[in-house]
């Protein structure tokens, strides 16, 4: 039972799916779903679309009807118009351009956002799984226990800092090439990183230690250093779960307002679309029609990562199967 | 070892790093004093690349005009104005302050966010110049906005009146109703109303999490106009308790209106879709006619429609006549206004702070439309409509009362915080005294 | 926007992600070296085994230093100042390269502590002599280029390099058996050094060295205690590298800001310490338990309720036709901000009087079945339900897509000696293949649950914690950010903090089962 228990997660054990036992599989699957099952799953599926789709939608719907009438009246009495999403995309101005600069901003912080808080918590996630050393496990529960630290109490520290040691590089960076503005995305970047590890750490360790310990172990004996395990063995193996933190990290940092708020610097510099999106809404959220064609406008890029990466779900997989 | 290595490489990088072409950044539209129409503009005298960074609430459309206002000043000063604005100033401003990174100007919607800033030490007195211009063009009510502690740190930007009471000219023809001259006479015609079968008021508290500020300008409003400017100074102050019996008595006033079922909520629903519905979506029902009348500064003129559909006249779709006091033509209104407030005294800040509190600013923002600025050699003629002649005239009045906004003055924690949730409640049912004593309790020490 | 504006924010990402990578290459460089290289015998055997790679790197330094030069007046975006910054990269990479191999040349038959010794007070002597290079530049005709920031950043840098560096000298003398206790006060004390002597430093000078020592300082400190941690045999070196940089960030970022919110607690609007005022305030405010109360639901229902309904829902579209399309529907309201997913939900519960017309699908459901519409937002306690849906709503996803995937990995083997045995459907699920998920599920609930203690923009848009549905994090950011008063948000913060210890030791208990298993 406790081998059952403790070696769980699909990455460890690839080769389950691996071709030669499909039609096993496909066997037992056959037997598990059962209508009732189908049902159930639709009743959620619709559940939870219903409040996007109304949203969807709203967005494409007259400013008035959406104050005075249900989106649903649309069926009896449908009126669309390109209005909103017009006035979202397109009304630009001398002080705030355009959605398509910070569409750029909005990638230019998410990119280096996921990417940098990924690479360094799966190094140290792969400390805390395989390199046996005193104290590991009371390290491993500061770092999550640092998952509380609210952010909101973090933001006017880490701001003291960066003015402080990053300001003089960013100018000087700015000094030596004119055409990089002095506002740069460093400071977010960092923000974004710091406030992802606690959380990536802990979700890492917990798929990177579930890897069988006789397969590293063999790998040492061939005379492997950490570097080779770490790049030929782990990272491969545990590409589904870094995967799948990678599609959360680029939400979070996707979606953000509040970091980027307070490290950004607002102008179309740096300033992401939540920011953008948040002022367009208007000073007391008035602007309805507004905020439902945002919405969408912003919600596309999240769809097309999660796209792109559950396609990388399955060959994560597969990759380590053929491996193993 | 290789430590050392990297630390020499890392500074021979950053030590090769420099750019000594000057004017590099400069924008190509700056042209430099000899531009035309720069005449009015030479005593700010020019900055080559020069950027001052301001911080404010205003957004989106007003931002756009905001920006527009101050073009030709950027253009003849070569000073770069670049306008943030944020929905999160209150809280931002702070976490800025605080992070060593304020802005080089910002304007302060708040004068009890201004005092509670100046605390912090961030904020530097007016340079001369600037007090030398709110000398000249506002009166002393305003200049003491800016004012803390008997220092003068900015001078005020654009203005508005609260307390308008909005309404629809054709339906009040068409059954003879008057504005009324006195708050009795206001409790009269909402009864009149409701007899005629129309539901006197509409009124909304909901606003995201500002969610009650609406309910807190109704008080003052009450305050000020029943118990005169000394005493709603002190309350302000909070010399007297904040549930004196007699702000207790203005709060029942408004209730009679407010809370009676058969006087709100016209065209909505009843007392409870108050403390939920949007301030912005309140008023519209007096367009239908479902609603006689709805309470809202002079800014909800712009609210009426998205694209100037409604006509805003004493014989348009909507006209709207200021709260009365107690006897006729007592003139005591409540607003508002931005207070420039300064965190650098570099000569380009200086230099705009002074042009924004210039006249030539107000009326190159007036004329824009949509606001109003009390700048004494303001042009009425630049406004940019009868509302906000109305209002300018008002505030120009020697015989008016002028005082700010109340729940604005107050420190943050009552201000906009427990007054806010205190009028949710209250509106919720709750009685007079017990808010108020509630928002007495949470007053800082 | 410009093209030039577009080349800088690209350039931006292009540098930011390069000096990234270059930093953990280099970091992982160190992996892996032999530490033992048999010491080649003769000199000129040593010159030749390290020729090659310096020939390629001062070609390249060079190629950089010349390729910089034919560019400038070439082409527009070439500025004197980059042109500087690429002939001066170039040309001191060469000289530091010639350096090294000198050294390394020289000192090949010294000891190892020595060699390091060396070789860090002379990169300290060539800090300080930049330092001051750059500090007299204003002086010096031929370097007018050096524009005031970058003798800032020369300086600030410069010192504390300095001082870390020959402080560092000096412990590599420290022979190998010293104790562990023995190395990591010496780290303290150079950290301890740096300061000193950067405050002697700053004694009559103009310009504040500021807190550029405290920051060597504590980089040391991590250095120093993360050494401790390490083992002296060889397996546990690694971790040192694999370690140090999220600890960096990790100390700066968030333990001491954790630090000063602690200490925050204590303090009032001034700043000034007033003992346990704060917590007295917190717990006698009229709706203070309310508060508690909302928050303890909201961290009972969401983890438990989200994680069952992403489960099940895992379960039924597990392997079947279009299960793509099923996980994309139930994702989505996680590619929503909670800003967003705040909004429309006002817009589900939107309220109009039982006269009109609702324009709220929940309030238009509950008329269809014959009701009268409700205040959802408003009707006490049911509001504080109504603003958790949201938030399951949003994390549902999350529990699907990880548990999900942790199906996939239940071995069929065991479902089908299962069946064999004569169990069904729902034996199978609960005897199976919840076990085999179990690390999954409790990793699910932990982010799931402190995720929902932290979560205060829900509350914030929908009721703005009126009508009774305030959580502590909302009352947290509404006190220290809105009302200026960042001694009660701190100490909320700290309620939060010991509410998420249950959790913290449930996870070390599981961790050390797994570990006593392995």
């Amino acid at each position: 039972m406790s081998s059952v228990a403790f070696t769980p997660d699909p990455e460890i054990t690839p080769d389950r799916v691996a071709p030669a036992v499909t039609t096993r599989a496909d066997r037992v699957k056959r037997r598990l779903t059962s209508p009732w099952a189908t049902i159930a799953a639709l009743v959620i599926a619709v559940l939870w679309t219903v409040p996007t789709f109304g949203l969807l939608l709203s967005s494409f719907r007259p400013a008035d009807q959406i104050q005075s009438t249900g989106w649903w009246t649309f069926f009896s009495d449908p009126q669309l118009t390109l209005t909103n999403y017009r006035e979202v995309l397109f009304s630009g101005s001398a002080s705030s351009p355009q959605l398509g600069e910070y569409f750029v901003n909005s990638l230019a912080i998410a990119i280096p956002g996921t990417l940098i808080p990924l690479v360094l918590a799966c190094l140290a996630a792969y400390a805390f799984a395989w390199v046996r050393f005193k104290g590991s496990s009371t390290l491993f529960v500061i770092v999550f226990a640092l998952q509380i630290v609210p952010l909101q109490m973090a933001l006017i520290p880490l701001l003291q800092l960066f003015v402080t040691f990053l300001q003089p590089f960013q100018d000087a960076l700015h000094e030596a090439v004119p055409f990089i503005s002095e506002r740069q995305f460093l400071p977010v970047w960092i923000a974004h990183a710091i406030f992802g590890l606690p959380l990536a750490i802990f979700l890492l360790h917990n798929f990177i230690s579930a890897i069988p310990g006789d397969v590293i172990e063999a790998a040492r004996v061939d005379g492997a250093g950490h570097g080779q395990i770490f790049f030929r063995i782990i990272l491969p193996l545990a590409m589904p779960a870094i995967a799948s933190f990678a599609i959360f990290q680029f939400l979070w940092v996707w979606n953000d307002l509040l970091v980027a708020l307070v490290f950004s610097t607002g102008t179309p510099d740096t300033a992401p679309l939540t920011q953008r999106l948040a002022e367009l809404a208007g000073s007391r959220g008035e602007n309805w029609e507004r905020l439902t064609a945002g919405a969408f406008v912003s919600l596309v890029v999240p769809l097309i990562v999660f796209f792109g990466l559950q396609r990388y779900f399955v060959r994560g997989l597969l990759a380590g199967s053929a491996k193993g | 070892m290789p430590l050392g290595i990297v630390g020499v490489a890392a500074l021979a990088l950053t030590g090769c790093v420099g750019d000594a072409e000057p004017g590099a950044s400069e924008e190509p539209g700056s042209t430099g004093a000899a531009a035309e129409g720069c005449e009015d503009y030479a005593d700010y005298g020019t900055f080559d690349g020069a950027e001052v960074n301001v911080y404010g609430t205003i957004l989106d459309e007003e931002a756009n005009r905001l920006n527009e206002s101050w073009v030709q000043f950027e253009e003849c000063t070569g000073i770069d104005v670049v306008y943030e604005g944020s929905a999160e100033f209150e809280a931002q401003i702070n976490v800025r302050i605080q992070g060593g990174n304020p802005p080089d100007l910002a304007f302060f919607p708040q004068p009890g966010l201004l005092a509670s800033v100046v605390e912090t030490g961030a904020v530097l007195p007016a340079p001369e110049s600037v007090a030398e211009n709110a000398q000249a063009y506002w009166n002393e009510t305003f200049q003491g906005f800016g004012t803390v502690d008997g220092t003068f740190y900015g001078a005020p930007l654009m203005s508005s009146v609260k307390g308008f009471v909005w309404y629809q000219p054709a339906l009040w023809e068409e059954n003879g109703w008057e504005v009324p001259t006195t708050l009795d006479e206001l409790d009269e015609l909402t009864a009149t109303i409701a007899e005629a079968g129309v539901t006197p008021w509409c009124v909304g508290f909901g606003s995201g999490e500002a969610t009650g500020w609406p309910g807190t300008d109704w008080l003052e409003d009450y305050v000020l106009r029943l118990h005169g400017p000394e005493v709603y100074e002190q309350w302000v102050a909070h010399e007297i308790p904040f549930d004196d019996p007699r702000i207790v008595e203005a709060l029942d006033r408004v209730g009679d209106l407010i809370k009676n079922p058969e006087y709100v909520n016209g065209g909505i629903g009843d007392v409870t879709t108050i403390a939920t519905t949007d301030f912005g979506d309140a008023g519209l029902p007096v367009l239908d006619g479902e609603c006689g009348m709805h309470h809202q500064a002079s800014f909800y003129e712009g609210f009426w429609s998205d694209d100037n559909s409604v006509t805003v006249a004493e014989d348009g779709d909507v006209w709207a006549f200021i709260l009365p006091g107690t006897e006729p033509d007592a003139a005591a209104v409540t607003g508002g206004a931005e207070i420039v407030a300064a965190f650098s005294d570099a000569e380009e800040v200086v230099a705009t702070q002074t042009y924004l509190s210039s006249p030539e600013w107000a009326n190159s923002r007036v004329s824009l439309g949509g606001v109003l600025s009390a700048n004494s050699e303001l042009d009425p003629a630049n406004a940019s409509s009868d509302l906000l002649r109305q209002a300018y005239e008002i505030l120009q009045d020697p015989n008016t009362t002028f005082r700010f906004d109340g729940s604005d003055s107050m420190p943050g924690a009552v201000g906009s915080g427990s007054l806010w949730r205190g009028m949710v409640d209250w509106i919720s049912g709750a009685d007079s005294a017990s808010v108020l004593a509630q928002v007495e309790q949470s007053w800082p020490q | 926007m410009t093209t030039m504006d577009l080349v800088g924010k690209l350039l931006q990402v292009v540098v930011g992600l390069a000096a990234f990578g270059a930093v953990v290459a280099l970091l992982l460089a160190f992996l892996d070296r032999p530490e033992d290289k048999p010491r080649p015998a003769s000199w000129r055997e040593a010159m030749r085994a390290g020729l090659r790679p310096r020939l390629v790197l001062i070609a390249a330094f060079a190629l950089l230093a010349i390729l910089a030069r034919v560019l400038y007046g070439a082409v527009p975006w070439m500025t004197q100042g980059l042109t500087n910054a690429a002939i001066g990269l170039g040309v001191a990479g060469i000289v530091v390269v010639l350096l090294q191999w000198l050294l390394d040349r020289l000192l090949q038959r010294a000891s190892a502590p020595v060699r390091s010794a060396v070789m860090r007070a002379l990169g300290a002597v060539l800090v300080v002599a930049l330092v001051l290079v750059a500090q007299a530049s204003p002086s010096i005709p031929a370097l007018d280029w050096v524009t005031p920031a970058l003798v800032f950043a020369a300086t600030v840098v410069g010192w504390p390099l300095a001082a870390a560096l020959i402080a560092t000298a000096l412990i590599a003398f420290l022979p190998d058996r010293t104790r562990r206790s023995v190395r990591l006060i010496a780290w303290l004390l150079a950290a301890v050094a740096v300061v000193a002597i950067s405050l002697v430093l700053e004694q009559g000078r103009e310009q504040a060295v500021g807190v550029w020592p405290w920051a060597a300082a504590a980089g040391l400190s991590i250095i120093g205690v993360l050494g401790y941690f390490a083992d002296h045999d060889d397996d546990s070196k690694p971790m040192l590298v694999f370690l140090m940089p999220a600890a960096l960030l990790l100390t700066v970022g968030l333990v001491y800001p954790a630090i000063r919110t602690t200490v925050l607690a204590f303090t009032d609007r001034t700043g000034a310490f007033n003992g346990v005022d704060n917590f007295v305030w917190m717990f006698t405010q009229p709706e203070a338990l309310i508060t508690l109360a909302n928050t303890v639901v909201w961290v009972i229902l969401v983890p438990l309720l989200s994680t069952a309904i992403g489960l099940a829902y895992a379960v039924f579209i597990d392997k079947s036709r279009g299960e793509r399309v099923y996980k994309m529907l139930v994702f989505m309201p996680m590619a929503i901000s909670m800003v967003g997913a705040s909004i429309i939900w006002r817009f589900m519960y939107a309220y109009r009087g039982p006269e009109q017309e609702q324009i709220g699908l929940v309030n238009q459901i509950i008329v269809w079945f014959g009701g009268q519409p409700q205040q959802i937002l408003q009707n006490s306690p049911w509001n504080t339900l109504a603003l958790i849906v949201v938030m399951i709503w949003i994390q549902t996803g999350f529990a699907m897509v990880v548990l999900s995937a942790a199906i996939k990995g239940v071995p069929t083997e065991q479902l089908e000696a299962a069946e064999i045995d004569g169990a069904n459907p729902w034996q199978r699920f609960a005897n199976v293949t919840v076990p085999g998920i179990r690390t999954s599920i409790v990793v699910v609930i932990t982010t799931i649950s402190i995720a929902t203690l932290k979560v205060f923009d829900i509350v914030r848009t929908m009721t703005a914690g009126n009508f009774n549905t305030s959580v502590v994090a909302n009352e947290m950011y509404t006190q220290a950010f809105r009302s200026g008063e960042p001694g009660r948000g701190a100490a909320l913060a700290l309620i939060l903090f010991l509410m998420v210890m249950p959790i913290v030791i449930y996870n070390v208990r599981v961790l050390n089962q797994q570990k006593a298993i392995r």
